[in-house]
């Protein structure tokens, strides 16, 4: 899919028309925007005005923009807030921990299936490990939850070589083994395709070219295959920083955690749940979700420019 | 007829007091919810009526209404349209409802959506708590409208029951939800011990309501002595229970489990009934000594490390295999597991102990919390849509359903002679072919599966015959053991925040019990040590907000006084 | 290939088709364990048992569960949402991702940026409730749970760096051919962009298949719901009790989970293969092409 767009960079346009001009002229392309602009619009924009209660004082009820201004009361009490920092904290963690272990797990392992000869094997290996990723999270807890029990396969397997049974759902230590380890399991098949899509659009007679100078399989991937897919590559790693404080897996942490493995498993989504939701602090909510929404952007904003720089890709 | 005479005079009552009636709901004053008189302001003149009502009476409406209604929808039990309850209410009352149905495990966060964008449905059952809807404006001050309410007005009166209405008054001294009522304290949690084993360990059970948690800790160094075995407590609710138990009776506050459900946690304060003031609780010396007992036990190997995280479902297994021999339940619980013969370790055989001593006391824990249980909020949209005279008429029916005898009996046991029936003394005889809460083990049906009646939305409070009709045999043994033994505890004054204050209170709650809780594992399970880190830990509750904490919530308490009468 | 594998490439093959049966073995063994648990006895099960085959096999669980007509309906729910909630999903993506592809349109400058915003920007809980509820008065129809979550955003830029790779000379000469802009959208580059349209298709049906917390919040009547829902309150009222003296655990069976988890996951897990096949076809095609 991502290709080299040094191809097609054309030669830049020394006038610039002016605006109306430019949108006369391309208004046909830009009608394909009027319904999905609108629904952003709609759908992503008008619940975002919302969180103006991060600045105002909201006590529930209809008046979702809350009564009276109070500044940064919110902000001030939450920076204050050692539980706050712990989350703060466990977030990059947790964030940064599955990203280093995944990302360079995911490009093996698409380097891996792309050496593999028989079609068959190749396509079940495929199939199979892409399965994780269309079973809901919900299962997928249920699941670490059952094999890891005191009495679930993996204590079965422990305790036939000799060694202690492990309880790993309560030992903190175990949190983020569980977290990167399911993850990975779920991941891993299906963070594959899109690498193995853009292997098979690398042009064959590169490799070709490469054996005929003398390049074992091995220098091939280093030096064929990896930077035809670099785009992608950096596509994908952009999106995963931005992604460090604001995507993190609430969903998952909070079917995963517990107030024994709290002080390692808290994030900053399952905070602001705590808070809001079921603690019915919104503006206090609002607040920290906001903050982590600025350093996100900001995050995934620098990645873009330097991406931009170094390799001539970028999200927008 | 008795019931006839009672509508009458209400209704008599009703017209004189109608010159005194300003019409609108807002002029229904705090004097009038204080007074329990089963009449006062209406604006409508009894005859006008399109409906009966009356304690007593059955609530029949002339014309069929639907009144909306959220639903707690439980997994073991879930909802079906065709269930035999919805047909008898109709039937009774010519009252339908419009349900939205909602698993219970994610009933709080939608009744939080529901209510704050003000599309509530009228009816909200199962509320726990209403203090997070309190200030929203969607949810109606149901103590000023309590007086059209018969059935409830002559419960609280005959039952005595203004002092445990205190404990759930909004900073406006109000409340905002009519709560289940039971006329006697009576159930709750305890623990299932395996009868068998403790016996053939030499333990004697013959004296187990008096004994103090010390007593039951060695009851279990026996029983590990004799079997051999560790981890002999293996606990469901993330142990959150029992710590519960037991921190009622060394007069402290735990017990949080990971789903978030509140076993007695809360927010750490203990009130001082000789000083009339609060105290934080869980730094004392009392506090140490809750943890010590357990931290103890943890050390001896006779508490499952699992205990704190596992789900209930992995506990109760090892229980049933025999890998462990105390398991925390209620009454239901235990009914449940004999009738479906869940223990499949040859030999067991279960007790019900009552709840240990500590130093507070040999304390009934049933009475902790007053006699109220959950109950219903009525949404803001009911008032301003159905108008007053048909809110009245609403409130008429709900005060039927959930507060008369009547009521109790329909959505407990279902229709007489169809579900069951009464025998000469008046005792219910459920039919031989439905199962329900331990009765007729063998029957294929079940009550509240297949009928949908005793279900938690509708069936619960009620006076101590409905109570004791629900209980078998084993259950009435039970509360009589308890009853002989143990004594009432005093009611906790409620803290009557408004809102800043609670939002202020609840910044500092929600971060420092989080630590409280944690840390109270941690001791256990002896991450940390006691000696030790004892003092660390105090000083870091004291550095989230502790004495903090206290001091507000006792100049709250002393604002208040008056409303409370203290 | 044409080229004589190397001795340490033999080497290679053999540790990699060993890595590759591991992986194969980790990703199916949790799927085993649950169909074996479905299919064993309850007390097997909470004797810790089962681990790869059924103990006590019994069908009763499927019996029990394939008897409800709640389960069906909810089912047929589920592929109503899925199928309707993808077609509209990649459509719409696609609208949006087809310009934003296209470096002339100098308002994109301005359109890209609103567009990553709310990824990282987004509304509460209430914001959403009320404004799907009250303004477009959407609850409790089928457009609450397909709707607000029509386009992901991470989907969208996937769709649109692939639109960007497409050449540019095919359309240029379609151009020329007289195809006015329409036209080349739907004569010329959705037919090359078959492999990102099954990919997106496959994104977004996951994704409706498994969602639950929309219909959740939006949907009241207990017909409307998916199986999703069902699923997750079975899976969580394990671990979730009521406080209370009228609290009641849960009291149903690993067994009946299992069963549950296993027939939800299972046509998702049958049609997926068919459309990889699809779309490897799509991918190497677009390879052959490019």
């Amino acid at each position: 899919m991502a290709k080299d767009k040094s191809k097609k960079l054309k030669p830049a346009k020394t006038k610039q028309e002016s605006l109306l001009h430019h949108v006369r002229k391309e208004w046909k392309l830009y009608t394909f925007l009027i319904l999905p602009i609108l629904y952003y619009v709609i759908f992503k924009y008008v619940p975002v005005i919302g969180n103006i209660i991060a600045f105002r004082r909201y006590k529930g009820g209809p008046n979702i923009l809350g009564q009276d201004w109070v500044g940064f009361r919110y902000f001030e009490q939450f920076l204050k807030d050692t539980n706050f920092w712990n989350a703060f904290w466990n977030t990059l963690r947790l964030s940064i921990g599955y990203l280093l272990v995944r990302f360079p797990a995911t490009l093996i392992f698409a380097l891996l299936i792309n050496e593999i000869r028989k079609t068959w094997w190749k396509k079940t290996v495929q199939t199979i490990s892409y399965l994780p990723h269309f079973i809901s999270l919900v299962v997928v807890c249920g699941m670490v939850k059952e094999v890891l029990s005191s009495t679930g396969p993996v204590n079965s397997l422990l305790s036939s070589f000799g060694m202690e049974k492990i309880a790993f759902m309560s030992e903190p230590g175990w949190f983020d083994f569980i977290y990167i380890a399911s993850g990975i399991w779920q991941a891993l098949g299906w963070g594959t395709i899109l690498y193995l899509t853009a292997m098979t659009n690398i042009n064959t007679e590169l490799y070709e070219a490469a054996g005929i100078d003398g390049a074992g399989k091995f220098k091939q991937a280093i030096h064929v295959t990896i930077p035809g897919i670099l785009p992608t590559i950096m596509t994908l790693l952009i999106m995963d920083i931005g992604n460090i404080i604001t995507a993190s897996n609430m969903q998952k942490i909070l079917l995963l955690y517990n107030p024994m493995t709290q002080s390692k498993a808290d994030i900053i989504d399952t905070l602001v749940y705590r808070m809001g939701i079921a603690g019915g602090n919104f503006s206090y909510a609002a607040a920290v979700g906001l903050f982590s929404a600025v350093i996100g952007l900001v995050l995934v904003t620098t990645a873009n420019t330097l991406s931009k720089k170094f390799t001539e890709t970028s999200l927008w | 007829m008795k019931k006839k005479v009672v509508a009458l005079t209400l209704s008599l009552v009703m017209a004189a007091s109608m010159a005194a009636c300003g019409g609108s709901s807002n002029s229904s004053s705090k004097a009038d919810s204080g007074s329990s008189d089963s009449a006062s302001a209406s604006t409508v003149e009894d005859g006008d009526l399109d409906y009966e009502y009356g304690a007593d009476t059955t609530f029949h409406s002339d014309e069929p209404v639907t009144y909306s209604m959220m639903f707690s929808d439980h997994e073991n039990y879930p909802m079906q349209e065709n269930w035999r309850l919805w047909s008898a209410i109709s039937e009774k009352s010519n009252v339908s409802f419009d349900l939205t149905s909602v698993a219970r495990t994610d009933y709080g966060d939608k009744v939080t959506a529901t209510v704050n964008s003000g599309s509530a449905p009228y009816i909200i059952p199962k509320i726990y708590d209403s203090t997070p809807y309190e200030d929203s404006g969607q949810v109606v001050a149901i103590s000023d409208w309590v007086q059209y309410m018969p059935n409830y007005t002559k419960q609280v009166e005959e039952w005595g029951m203004e002092d445990d209405l205190k404990t759930i008054y909004a900073a406006d001294g109000k409340y905002y939800r009519l709560p289940g009522m039971w006329e006697d304290a009576a159930g709750g949690y305890s623990l299932i011990i395996r009868k068998d084993i403790f016996e053939a360990a030499g333990v004697d059970l013959s004296k187990e309501a008096t004994w103090t948690w010390d007593d039951f800790h060695e009851a279990l160094k026996k029983v590990q002595a004799y079997t051999g075995k560790d981890n002999i407590w293996s606990d469901q609710f993330q142990f959150g229970c029992s710590m519960n138990l037991a921190a009622t009776t060394y007069g402290v506050t735990a017990g949080n489990s990971a789903d978030g459900g509140d076993w007695g946690l809360k927010d750490g304060t203990k009130f001082d009934f000789d000083k009339n003031e609060f105290y934080f609780a869980d730094t004392t010396d009392e506090y140490k000594n809750f943890l010590t007992l357990f931290s103890e036990m943890y050390d001896e190997k006779l508490i499952d490390p699992e205990t704190f995280t596992q789900d209930s479902t992995q506990a109760q297994a090892k229980f049933f295999r025999g890998d462990s021999y105390v398991l925390a339940a209620n009454y239901q619980i235990l009914s449940d597991i004999e009738a479906n013969n869940k223990v499949t370790d040859e030999g067991a055989e279960l007790y019900f102990l009552t709840t240990p001593s500590g130093p507070k006391g040999n304390l009934k824990l049933s009475t902790a919390a007053g006699r109220l249980e959950n109950g219903i909020m009525i949404s803001q949209n009911a008032l301003d849509e159905l108008g007053e005279e048909e809110f009245i008429k609403m409130l008429r029916f709900i005060d039927w359903l959930w507060y008369s005898d009547e009521g109790h009996m329909l959505s407990q046991w279902g229709v007489e002679g169809e579900t069951y029936t009464l025998d000469a003394e008046g005792n219910v005889v459920l039919n031989s072919d439905i199962y329900y809460n331990g009765f007729n083990p063998e029957a294929t049906k079940k009550l509240n599966v297949d009928y949908g009646f005793g279900g938690g939305v509708f069936a619960y409070g009620g006076n101590t015959q409905v109570q004791l009709s629900k209980f078998t045999e084993g259950e009435k043994e039970w509360n009589e053991r308890i009853n002989a033994n143990k004594e009432n505890m005093e009611l906790m004054p409620p803290i009557l925040a408004d809102e800043m204050q609670k939002e202020e209170l609840n910044l500092i709650k929600v971060p420092l019990m989080d630590y409280v809780n944690t840390s109270a594992l941690e001791f256990i399970t002896g991450k940390r040590d006691l000696s030790a880190d004892w003092d660390t830990y105090v000083k870091e509750c004291e550095t989230q907000g502790s004495s903090n904490y206290v001091e507000k919530v006792n100049e709250i308490f002393s604002d208040t006084k008056d409303v409370l009468g203290y | 290939m044409h080229i004589k594998a190397s001795k340490g490439y033999n080497v290679f093959r053999i540790i990699n088709t060993i890595v590759m049966i591991l992986v194969v073995f980790i990703t199916l063994y949790p799927f085993i364990y649950l169909i074996a648990q479905s299919f064993s006895s309850d007390v097997a099960v909470a004797a810790g048992k089962v681990t790869f085959f059924p103990v006590d096999f019994t069908t009763a669980t499927y019996k029990y569960l394939l008897k409800d007509n709640k389960f069906f309906r909810y089912y047929g729910n589920t592929i109503l949402y899925s199928a309707l909630g993808t077609v509209l999903s990649v459509a719409f993506t696609a609208l949006l991702a087809y310009p934003l592809s296209k470096e002339k349109l100098r308002l994109n400058k301005f359109f890209t940026p609103f567009v990553v915003f709310t990824m990282y920007f987004t509304g509460g809980l209430i914001p959403n409730y009320i404004l799907v509820t009250q303004w477009l008065h959407m609850g409790n129809t089928i457009w609450a749970v397909v709707l607000p979550g029509a386009i992901s955003t991470f989907n969208l830029l996937l769709m649109k760096s692939f639109f960007a790779g497409l050449p540019e000379t095919l359309e240029e000469a379609a151009s020329i051919d007289g195809l006015g802009v329409y036209g080349i959208f739907l004569k010329i580059v959705l037919p090359l962009s078959k492999p990102i349209i099954a990919t997106m298709s496959l994104f977004y049906l996951v994704g409706m298949w498994n969602e639950w917390f929309g219909p959740f919040l939006y949907l009241d009547d207990d017909a409307l719901k998916p199986i999703a829902l069902w699923v997750r309150q079975l899976v969580e009222g394990a671990n979730s009790v009521d406080v209370g003296s009228t609290a009641e655990a849960s009291s149903v069976q690993a067994t009946l989970k299992s069963a549950t988890m296993v027939l939800t996951s299972l046509p998702i897990i049958c049609v997926y293969p068919f459309v990889q096949k699809y779309f490897v076809q799509g991918m190497t095609m677009g390879a052959v092409k490019g």
